[in-house]
């Protein structure tokens, strides 16, 4: 048995780490429930252009089922 | 589009390398209005892979005492890259809020559409690159 405490911070880490070194630790993060999966945009602070990612998880394993990056 | 505009936009795609995967970067420019009431580009410095930090702004939108009226910068990323990676093609949530919190025109080019950022932060296709940067 699997016991998941709060599934959204689960996903949330796991949208962290397939993100990798696209992602900044002080990153706006939003989130856009699609049903079957979350979205986790990932958008860097201050004035700048581009950078973050987009992460496609799954909400029953936590799958990466996409990982895009911004410019 | 103006024709000086045009020949800025298209020298900041070509440096920005995208053919290169080990050098292409972002690059851009605001597109000022000169005394003579002509239109002008001031470029920024080089930005990096996927970023570029654009110069600081007056509160009233001018830059080098000239008012700027619309900005420019390039996506230099492929669609999937070489190494696999996927990469948003149109501006990105930080563009949308740059530009949204300036109540700023812009145009970001990228390897097959220039897009464009309107002062509301929605965001339209212009067209082809080849065909808007045409001269």
């Amino acid at each position: 048995m699997i016991l998941q405490l709060n599934p959204l911070l689960e996903g949330l880490q796991a949208a962290r780490k397939a993100a990798g070194d696209a992602i900044k630790p002080g990153d706006e993060v939003t989130m856009d429930d699609q049903g079957d999966h979350w979205i986790f945009e990932f958008i860097p602070q201050g004035d700048v252009l581009g950078g973050g990612a987009r992460v496609l998880i799954s909400k029953s394993d936590f799958r990466i089922l996409k990982v895009i990056h911004s410019q | 589009m103006d024709a000086v505009v045009l020949a800025e936009m298209s020298r900041a795609w070509e440096e920005s390398r995208a053919e290169d995967s080990s050098d292409r970067h972002e690059e851009g420019g605001y597109i000022v209005l000169n005394a003579d009431w002509s239109y002008g580009v001031e470029r920024w410095t080089r930005g990096e892979k996927s970023q570029i930090v654009p110069p600081t702004l007056d509160l009233d939108n001018c830059y080098n005492a000239k008012t700027v009226v619309a900005v420019f910068h390039t996506h230099p990323n492929p669609p999937i890259d070489e190494a696999g990676q996927e990469w948003e093609q149109g501006p990105s949530e930080s563009d949308r809020r740059w530009h949204g919190r300036r109540k700023l025109r812009g145009f970001v080019i990228s390897q097959s559409l220039v897009y464009e950022i309107n002062p509301n932060a929605t965001i339209s296709v212009l067209g082809k690159r080849n065909e808007v940067l045409a001269p």
